[in-house]
């Protein structure tokens, strides 16, 4: 039995997304890297809303970097995930293995 | 950046009256970020069409944000505005006119006048002090009670009589305007605008 929560699914895929970025995890490259590799335009104001959820589960840690002209003089806010982060990442996908193991989930197997 | 021209001034507006602390510095730095991103990568026509089309998704999503924080007491210290700016008149109406008369008609009157053109202002700055980063969402769900409380009323009357409806929806009008403009105000003031949230940072 897992001692944390399983995430959700928008949980999931941001904690991906951030560690795919490695150190270069903001605002606008989470938005980009979930366009582009899982198809999910969401407005950046979900993403900050998911991450302030995260960061309070103390799933991922935030730093600012410095303000640029580009941003109005606003910083970047970088996140990272922590250790119980990946741990819960772990946890997440291994129920989700365990669960789905033996169903054949091919589109052209109906189950309606 | 002096040759690169801000993102549109009325989306941003817009969205810092929305957006409050914490995330707000860093929605809007994303969004400017982005939209000189498009701007070179698309045209300025382009950008700002992106620009005015995510702020408006940002200021919807982060009302939601706001709704759904803590619903049961938002809706309880609306509710509670809403009593106060009811029910105290309504009392001091029945003062009036049962004994043992403590105050004159005329009093009445100019006392009510008084507290109909102060109270909700007052009301809005307390509710707003209570729900620190929910202005917006506070003067959205007063507005809903205090719209749908009314409307049984206004449509009663308007059998019998016209005039008194009318002085009620303006009555109404003025209050629901003035509590949300010192929601709007506070929410401002207690870090709702981007400059206060950058000085804070330091």
């Amino acid at each position: 039995m897992s001692k944390h929560r399983l995430l959700g699914g928008f949980e999931t895929l941001l904690l991906i997304a951030i560690l795919r970025l490695d150190n270069r995890a903001y605002g606008v490259t989470i938005r980009q890297e979930l366009i582009d590799r899982a198809d999910k335009d969401v407005a950046v104001g979900a993403i900050y809303t998911g991450l302030e959820r995260l960061e309070k589960k103390g799933f991922v840690k935030s730093r600012y970097g410095e303000p640029t002209p580009e941003r109005g003089g606003r910083a970047k806010r970088f996140y990272r995930v922590t250790a119980l982060g990946v741990t819960a990442l772990q946890e997440t996908q291994t129920a989700i293995q365990n669960l789905s193991e033996g169903l054949d989930l091919s589109p052209t197997h109906s189950h309606a | 950046m002096p040759n690169q021209p801000d993102p549109p001034a009325l989306p941003s507006v817009l969205l810092s009256l929305f957006a409050s602390d914490p995330a707000f510095p860093e929605i809007a730095g994303d969004l400017s970020e982005e939209f000189h991103n498009r701007r070179r990568e698309c045209g300025a026509t382009a950008a700002r069409r992106w620009y005015l089309r995510e702020s408006l998704r940002n200021v919807w999503i982060l009302t939601g944000r706001e709704f759904l924080r803590t619903p049961s007491q938002l809706i309880a210290v609306a509710a509670s505005c809403g009593l106060t700016l009811t029910l105290l008149p309504f009392l001091a109406l029945f003062e009036v006119q049962h004994p043992p008369y403590l105050m004159e008609w005329r009093t009445f009157v100019l006392a009510l006048c008084a507290y109909e053109m102060l109270a909700p202002v007052l009301v809005g700055i307390v509710g707003s002090r209570i729900l620190p980063g929910r202005e917006w969402a506070l003067a959205l769900i007063f507005t809903s009670v205090h719209t749908l409380a009314g409307m049984p009323r206004l449509l009663g009357d308007a059998l019998f009589d016209v005039i008194l409806p009318e002085a009620l929806s303006w009555m109404s009008l003025w209050t629901i305007t003035t509590f949300g403009a010192a929601c709007l105000v506070m929410r401002r003031s207690q870090g709702g605008s981007p400059q206060l949230s950058l000085r804070r940072r330091g």
